[in-house]
């Protein structure tokens, strides 16, 4: 049993410094054992060692820690901490959702949407943690080189801000609900049946589509990806309702709400989406060479992807910087 | 409708954890007590005993770490005793732990007088 008094010790000042071990293994084992009177009474030792406490605690208590941020920084660091996250967060979530678009290795559709999605909250994370990174050393630095003074002055005592309203309107989650299903759902209709809707149509008679805009097989699958958009955003609707007002959880559901149809809407716009048919068709009514009119879909489509993506990354960046003081 | 009352009362309560509490309230006094208890030399489990004689209760996985960090600040004086056959470390209070000793008694004493203005204004 004498084993375990010195397994005890030995968990206790392999946490210390080096300079401190001797003397204290000397000190802790003389009062363990004069805390045993019987010495060969397992259990007896057992409730010694336990009336010290674990190892780990005593340990610390014998090193006396200092934090690496004391309290005194505490409240800088976490504000600073908040506003740094965010901002790299987001040039992380936009740059990254840039660069997933434009080295987009998977093959399958499916399997790009998982990619894209995955790089950008992956760039995302690895921006954050990098900011967290820089914060921490850098308060870590001041803690140890700097005593804070705690000078003040009341007229620079900043203004008070405006009281953010974090409750959700019932009636406007409902409402948001019911037009994201139809339109969502007309969205998706339309995509799966677009050769029936949506092409140049010839008039001589009956309506009937000449040529088709999309390729049919193209955006069908993304009918069904958009589906899945339209779930999460139905997901988030529902949450909304049922909390009644925004809280981390339903910020961070909105948020990958938000990343996951934009990442769907970019693969769908800078794939293969026009026919070939179509725009020989356009090219040929208006008198247009067949890349002229490449060209300018082709552009159409990159300003509608970045002002969505703009829209999307800003909406975000709003939302965290408006509500994180109140969360 | 009362008990139901009472009930929640007793639930808030015990989420609080009234013993941190009380453990944290104490704290505040260990340096003192462990300063007037080390007039004479002492080793830790000595003193530990001889505080559990007093009912001044404090814990050994926190009096021996709380007497070395008082050393380190100057307040105790120590020495080893190793003519036994269990060597000892004695803690004794140096003159600097003494002056501390006595502003905190002063401290204590105020303290003291101004808790027991509160609670008469409590029990009315």
């Amino acid at each position: 049993m004498g084993n375990i008094i010195e397994r005890y010790i030995y968990d206790v000042i392999r946490r210390l410094p080096e300079k401190d071990r001797e003397d204290v293994e000397n000190e802790l084992r003389g009062n363990i054992l004069e805390m045993i009177e019987n010495p060969n009474d397992d259990e007896e030792v057992k409730k010694v060692l336990y009336s010290l406490g674990s190892p780990r605690l005593l340990a610390d208590n014998y090193r006396n820690y200092s934090p690496l941020i004391s309290s005194t920084w505490m409240g800088d660091y976490l504000y600073t901490l908040k506003i740094v996250l965010i901002v790299l967060g987001s040039i992380g979530l936009f740059f990254g959702f840039i660069e997933s678009i434009q080295n987009i290795e998977a093959s399958q559709i499916v399997l790009k949407v998982f990619e894209v999605f995955f790089k950008t909250i992956g760039n995302t994370f690895s921006s954050m943690l990098s900011g967290f990174a820089i914060v921490t050393i850098i308060f870590i630095c001041l803690e140890k080189q700097s005593e804070k003074k705690d000078v003040w002055n009341v007229d620079k005592l900043p203004e008070i801000p405006k009281k953010v309203n974090l409750s959700i309107s019932y009636k406007s989650s409902i409402s948001g609900l019911i037009f994201t299903v139809i339109f969502g759902g007309l969205w998706i209709y339309l995509l799966y049946f677009s050769n029936m809707y949506l092409g140049w149509f010839n008039s001589d008679g009956d309506w009937v589509v000449d040529q088709v805009v999309f390729n049919l097989s193209y955006t069908r699958t993304f009918a069904i990806l958009f589906f899945f958009t339209l779930l999460a955003d139905v997901v988030v609707y529902i949450f909304k309702i049922k909390y009644g007002q925004w809280n981390k959880l339903l910020i961070f559901m909105y948020s990958l709400s938000k990343i996951f149809g934009l990442v769907v809407l970019a693969l769908f716009l800078t794939g293969d989406l026009i026919s070939s048919d179509f725009i020989s068709r356009i090219s040929t009514e208006l008198s247009f060479s067949y890349s002229e009119v490449d060209n300018f879909i082709n552009s159409f489509k990159y300003v509608i992807l970045g002002l969505a993506a703009l829209g999307n990354v800003v909406d975000i960046i709003t939302m965290y910087f408006k509500q994180f003081k109140y969360l | 409708m009362t008990y139901s009352i009472m009930y929640l009362e007793v639930e808030k309560v015990s989420k609080i954890d009234v013993e941190s509490l009380k453990v944290e309230l104490r704290r505040g006094t260990q340096i003192l007590i462990v300063l007037s208890q080390l007039d004479a030399k002492e080793y830790g489990y000595s003193l530990l005993e001889k505080l559990d004689k007093k009912n001044l209760g404090i814990e050994a996985g926190t009096l021996y770490p709380l007497m070395r960090r008082l050393e380190s600040q100057g307040l105790l004086e120590s020495e080893w005793d190793t003519t036994l056959s269990r060597p000892r470390k004695y803690y004794v209070v140096s003159e600097e732990g003494k002056a501390v000793l006595n502003e905190l008694l002063e401290e204590w004493k105020k303290i003291n007088k101004e808790i027991e203005g509160i609670v008469g204004e409590i029990n009315g």
